[in-house]
């Protein structure tokens, strides 16, 4: 599904935040990316929705080559993919109902579908009762379960979740977790940027632990799953 | 389908920009409204023009001493012009007489020429086909050249000025629509900058998730159409206001309007300017909108 191969991103010439990762994430795999603080993780995700492009490296996403995408086919690739951003990117003056719903609009989704879906996702990350508040009136957490909301309303196949849960109380991480494995069962591939250790023990999966741009330990492969890197 | 969702986009644009949109509306409208008084100007012109060209009398003057046999000729040879509906003889006693009713109370005046100075002279009447000035210029050309003829006559000097105050007239309306319309399409463009700048955050977050620049554009097409066509709109009616208030006014001095009287517009003059008004404010809001994809 998700496919990098000796891909590198520099910014402004001399700044290195990503070098030589080959990663292959298959279909309905939850994979979380993890590493210090500009480890080059939120780097990699946007790679992945196309918002920089790689410096060299060729990345597929479901068998097309994003690395070169065209600037009029980015729309239809981020239609696929739901992203929780680490800043949230919540527009200020819209509620939080318009926040979410604008999504659907976007897609051309009939105005009853849009409420209806909108008010169960909103249900799903208890935030039914805000549906008419503006984002700065609510807590951080509020603003963070709205930029889930949003990234699964329109049930996507592949969810880029940056720092998703860095909000959250235990019980809503705990409550949220629980959303996302569930929406991983149902076929969805996840990946999943955090640096907290204890959420990742709590629910094991698959780990890429990235460290100044450098992809130092996949789990997946010292389980012998893939032998890539190394050609 | 998205359409309904850029509209309401749209709306929240406008709300939030009402006194800037209002601003530039007026702006627009004022400037439409000078432009729209030339065209009123230009189209009374050409109205009398035409008028004139409708009732010009055509007077073919005949060499003095012309003998009634050459002048017969002459008369079957205009006569058979296709051009020709009707041809009067006026010999120059009858001249002489009209003068003289002319003139009235006055009339002594005449004592003092002594002879009778008056040539005689065919008064031709064109077909309507002919009415026209190129219609008249050509007849005139052509029958100038007979036998017997000393001139032919239909106020030329009169009608050359006239004619090139017309075309003066609109050399002025292209340059001063011109430059209308280039002020206005920059005013639109900049407005509707003003506006993708303020929703320069809600653009980024929808391109985000995969809104099209394509859908993005309309909301601020929209509004660039909306205040062009407003305007114009809004300026049509003041001219229309001003033609109400003023026509009598002008008719009156100018003895030329008294017969056709002052038009307004036709309407399709004011879809013409409607239309070309819309085109305006879409190229005005695009190239905004692209200018601002760009950086
Ligand atoms: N737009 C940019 N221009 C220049 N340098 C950048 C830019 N974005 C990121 N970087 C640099 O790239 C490196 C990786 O940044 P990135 O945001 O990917 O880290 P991260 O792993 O997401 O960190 P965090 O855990 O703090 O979110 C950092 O050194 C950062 O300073
Ligand atoms: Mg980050």
């Amino acid at each position: 599904m998700i496919e990098l191969y000796h891909v590198a991103k520099t910014y402004q010439r001399d700044i290195t935040a990503l070098s030589e990762i080959n990663v292959k994430i298959k279909k309905g795999e939850f994979v979380y990316i993890t590493g210090p603080s500009g480890a080059g993780k939120t780097t990699l995700l946007k790679l992945l929705f196309a918002a920089e492009r790689p410096s060299s490296g060729q990345i597929l996403i479901g068998g097309k080559n994003i690395s070169k995408i065209r600037p009029r086919e980015i729309p239809y690739l981020r239609r696929q993919l739901g992203v929780v951003f680490q800043d949230f990117k919540l527009i200020n003056n819209w509620t939080v109902f318009q926040n979410v719903s604008f999504v659907l609009e976007i897609l051309g989704f009939p105005r009853k579908d849009i409420r209806r879906r909108v008010l169960h996702t909103l249900k799903r990350v208890q935030l039914h009762q805000r549906i008419e508040s503006f984002p700065q009136r609510l807590s951080g957490g509020e603003q963070q379960r709205v930029a889930i909301a949003r990234a699964l309303i329109n049930e996507p196949k592949i969810l880029l979740a940056d720092e998703p849960t860095g909000n959250l109380d235990p019980d809503i991480t705990q409550e949220i977790m629980r959303f996302f494995v569930e929406i991983n069962d149902r076929g969805t591939t996840i990946l999943f940027a955090t640096h907290d250790r204890a959420l990742i023990s709590s629910y094991p999966k698959r780990v890429i632990a990235l460290n100044r741009g450098a992809l130092i330990t996949d789990s997946e492969e010292s389980s012998g799953g893939f032998d890539l890197g190394r050609k | 389908m998205q359409l309904g969702f850029a509209f309401r986009l749209y709306l929240q644009n406008l709300r939030a920009n009402r006194n800037l949109n209002l601003l530039s509306i007026g702006i627009i409208a004022f400037a439409f409204l000078i432009l729209g008084l030339f065209l009123l100007v230009a189209k009374n012109l050409d109205q009398v023009a035409e008028k004139w060209g409708e009732q010009i009398q055509l007077v073919v003057f005949l060499k003095a001493d012309l003998p009634d046999k050459d002048r017969d000729q002459l008369e079957k040879k205009i006569r058979a012009r296709p051009e020709v509906k009707a041809v009067a003889f006026i010999s120059s006693e009858r001249a002489y007489d009209r003068l003289k009713r002319m003139l009235q109370d006055r009339a002594s005046v005449l004592a003092g020429l002594g002879k009778n100075p008056l040539p005689a002279s065919f008064e031709v009447q064109l077909d309507k086909k002919y009415r026209n000035l190129p219609g008249i210029q050509a007849f005139a050309g052509k029958v100038g050249k007979l036998e017997g003829v000393e001139e032919v006559f239909f106020g030329q000097k009169w009608l050359k000025n006239f004619l090139a105050l017309v075309r003066i007239f609109r050399v002025l309306i292209f340059a001063i629509g011109g430059l209308i319309f280039l002020a206005s399409g920059f005013i639109i463009y900049n407005t509707v900058k003003l506006t993708v700048y303020s929703r320069r955050e809600e653009i980024g977050i929808m391109k985000l998730v995969g809104a099209t620049d394509a859908f993005l554009r309309i909301p601020f097409l929209l509004e660039g159409v909306t205040q062009a066509i407003a305007a114009s709109i809004i300026s049509i009616f003041l001219l229309w206001l001003s033609w109400a208030l003023f026509r009598n006014f002008f008719a009156v001095p100018f003895q030329l309007f008294s017969q056709a009287g002052i038009g307004f517009l036709s309407p399709g003059q004011m879809l013409m300017l409607v239309g070309s008004a819309a085109l305006l404010g879409i190229l005005g809001s695009m190239v905004s909108f692209q200018e601002f994809l760009k950086v």
